[in-house]
Formats: C-alpha cells, sequence, structure tokens
C-alpha cells in the first residue's frame, strides 16, 4: 500500500473505530476527559506507525485496540500536540445521568476486584465484544494463557456472584 | 441470569451525542497533521540551528546562547541543550487547549513553576550512561508490545535519552506541586555540532 493509501485508510480504520475506542478508554479510565486523551494519543500513535497499518479492515481494528492497549497499560502522558487535539472531545463528553441498576454495580465491582490481566480479558470479550484469540493479541498474551486467566477469572466471578446471591453457587456433587 | 449474561449486561454504558460524534470525526482528521507537525527538532547542523534560532549574524559567528546547556555525548561529540516552556495554546487548529477549571492565573503559575524548575535543574547531575540503558530498556519493553518507534542510534539516542530524563523530571515536578501539566508545553532543542544532518519528529 502506497503512502497516500495508507493515509487514507488509516483515516477510514479510525474513523470507523473511533467511537469503540473512546468507549474502550472511557469504561477504563475515572475521568471521560482523560478517555478522550488516551484516544487523541492513540491516534497519534496510529499515525506514526501508519507503514505498518495491516490492510484487512478487521485486522485494522485489532492493530488499533493493541495500540490502545499499549496507550493504556503505558499512561504515556506526552503533555504537548494532544491536548489541542482533544479538546473539542472533551468538551462534549459529560457524566451519564442514569444511573445502572444495581447488580450490574455488583458485577462491575467484582470484575475490578480481579487481578489485572483477567480484568482486561473478561472487559475485552464481555463488554468490548472480542474473542478469546483477539483478546489475548490485543493484550499480548499467549492464547493458552489467555485461556487459564479467562477460566480463573470465570471461576472468581461466579464465586463472588453466588457470595452476592446474583447467581446460582455451583452444586455440590 | 447466567454469568456470560451477566457480565454482558453490566458494561458501563457509555452513549455518545451528536455532537462527540462530529468531534470524534473531526479530531481523526485532525490527527494525521497533529502527528506529522514538526515540534521538537532533535539534531541540527550547527549552521542550520543558528539561522532558525539566532539569525543571520549569529548565524555566521556561530554562536550559541549562553542560557543553552553545554553537553557532551557518548561519542565525545559536543551539543547545546535547550529546554523551552511555553503556554499550550498554540492549538493547531484548536482555540482552546486549557481545561475548564484552569484559569489564566493558574496556567501562569504552571508555567512559573516548569520554568523554574528548568532554570534551577542539576543537568550535570543526568548519568547519561544510565538514561541511555533505562531509554534503551523502555523501548525493548513498548517493541515486546508491539510498538515500534523509529531506531534511534548514536548522539540521537544518547540526546533523547537525556530529553526523556529532563522532561520525567519536570513531569514528576508538577505532579507533586498538584500541578497536572496541561496549560504546559515543552520544547527541546539540540544544537549538535558538526552533525551532518537535522531532523524531526
Amino acid at each position: 500500500m502506497g503512502g497516500q493509501a495508507q493515509d487514507a485508510s488509516l483515516t477510514a480504520a479510525l474513523r470507523a473505530t473511533a467511537p469503540d475506542l473512546l468507549t474502550y478508554f472511557e469504561r477504563r479510565t475515572t475521568s471521560r476527559e482523560d478517555a478522550a486523551d488516551l484516544l487523541g494519543e492513540t491516534m497519534l500513535q496510529a499515525w506514526r506507525r501508519v507503514d505498518r497499518l495491516p490492510d484487512n479492515p478487521e485486522r485494522q481494528r485489532m492493530w488499533l485496540f493493541t495500540i490502545a492497549a499499549n496507550v493504556l497499560a503505558n499512561g504515556r502522558r506526552t503533555f504537548r500536540r494532544r491536548r489541542a487535539l482533544t479538546d473539542r472531545l472533551r468538551q462534549t463528553l459529560r457524566p451519564t445521568s442514569a444511573p445502572d441498576p444495581a447488580e450490574h454495580s455488583e458485577v462491575r465491582d467484582a470484575v475490578m476486584h480481579l487481578h489485572r490481566a483477567q480484568q482486561e480479558l473478561v472487559m475485552l470479550i464481555h463488554w468490548d465484544g472480542f474473542g478469546i484469540a483477539d483478546a489475548a493479541e490485543i493484550l499480548g498474551l499467549n492464547p493458552s494463557t489467555a485461556r487459564n486467566h479467562y477460566a480463573t477469572a470465570r471461576k472468581a466471578l461466579k464465586d463472588a456472584l453466588a457470595e452476592e446471591a446474583l447467581i446460582q453457587p455451583p452444586s455440590m456433587m | 441470569m447466567d454469568l456470560d449474561e451477566m457480565l454482558t449486561r453490566a458494561a458501563p454504558r457509555r452513549e455518545h451525542t451528536p455532537e462527540t460524534s462530529a468531534a470524534l470525526r473531526e479530531m481523526v482528521d485532525a490527527s494525521r497533521s497533529t502527528a506529522r507537525s514538526r515540534h521538537r527538532v532533535r539534531l541540527i547542523t550547527a549552521g542550520a540551528v543558528v539561522v532558525a534560532a539566532l539569525g543571520g549574524t549569529a548565524a555566521a559567528a556561530g554562536a550559541v546562547p549562553a542560557s543553552w546547556i553545554p553537553w557532551t555525548t557518548p561519542a565525545n561529540h559536543q551539543c547545546h541543550m535547550q529546554f523551552t516552556i511555553d503556554p499550550s495554546r498554540d492549538g493547531e487548529g484548536e482555540t482552546n487547549m486549557l481545561p475548564e477549571h484552569i484559569n489564566k492565573a493558574r496556567q501562569t503559575q504552571e508555567l512559573a513553576a516548569a520554568r523554574d524548575f528548568l532554570a534551577g535543574f542539576d543537568y550535570a547531575s543526568i548519568d547519561q550512561d544510565r538514561a541511555i540503558a533505562d531509554y534503551r530498556a523502555l523501548q525493548r519493553r513498548l517493541s515486546a508490545k508491539g510498538i515500534h518507534n523509529p531506531p534511534e542510534h548514536g548522539d540521537e539516542l544518547a540526546l533523547s535519552a537525556v530529553s526523556r530524563v529532563v522532561w520525567d523530571s519536570l513531569n514528576a515536578h508538577l505532579t507533586e506541586l498538584g500541578y497536572d501539566m496541561r496549560p504546559v508545553k515543552g520544547s527541546d532543542l539540540f544544537v549538535l555540532v558538526g552533525a551532518s544532518a537535522w531532523k524531526c519528529d
């Protein structure tokens, strides 16, 4: 893919993926403004690596989420440029007003008490809609390691939510 | 309700308004030019930087301002570094970069704190070898995660590593003071005497 074609392809990929990337960051930060900043950093990182943009749109989406995961993990805080880029977006983001049902809070609390790698896997799979193989790739995990983490996470969640009586505890044989 | 359904339903809802969608589209369009804008000059020929920084007369003399910090790279090349702080408002098309809670007085305080820090910073205390090792380790960690920054070698690597120490130190200092650095824009400039090329990131 040539330079102009790459630029057009990344622009299209960012347009298609930006809302989901924003949601991804919003679910992982306490401040929606921080989510906007992290998205801005992700876009800048993507442009710096445009020569590595995959051709396939699905792979492009994965590629962007992988960059996003690394931006989040590294907490990169370059204090130039990104603020200008994200200012307008930050101004449009306001706290959500409708409270969620209490049971959702309890489930989220249980997720947040998982170990970090398990927590990210669960969120990528159940909140962001990725399969376990794609989630493993985004997190840079070996697929079998990811499966183990995920199985452990599910057991921990079942135990935690059974304590809260949200789901039936496993039957004793 | 089974666990899968419960987890899926518990996903925090984040609804985006039409205004947000429009801002996202603008952001995508602006991100390309922002990412490629030349903000940071790293290595410059002595002649080129003097023209850029000092103007013709000084260029002819090959002078470098006394306020610049002299530095010697591991290759024993003589260099001058300049770290500057400006208000974050040049914006690249945006008119207001500052968060709503940061007013002009607050920005002035933060700029002064940043400039004072850089003015009093003990550049000689930077362990260049350690800085380079840390910088390489950072790049390896990023590379292992699929983030491959353009390779840097020799003087460019050394100056990037030293620069990172300075900015990280400033970041830590401002954070300790309770500032969030949003109103602050940092730039660095290096004059490498005898360099054969200049480049920007």
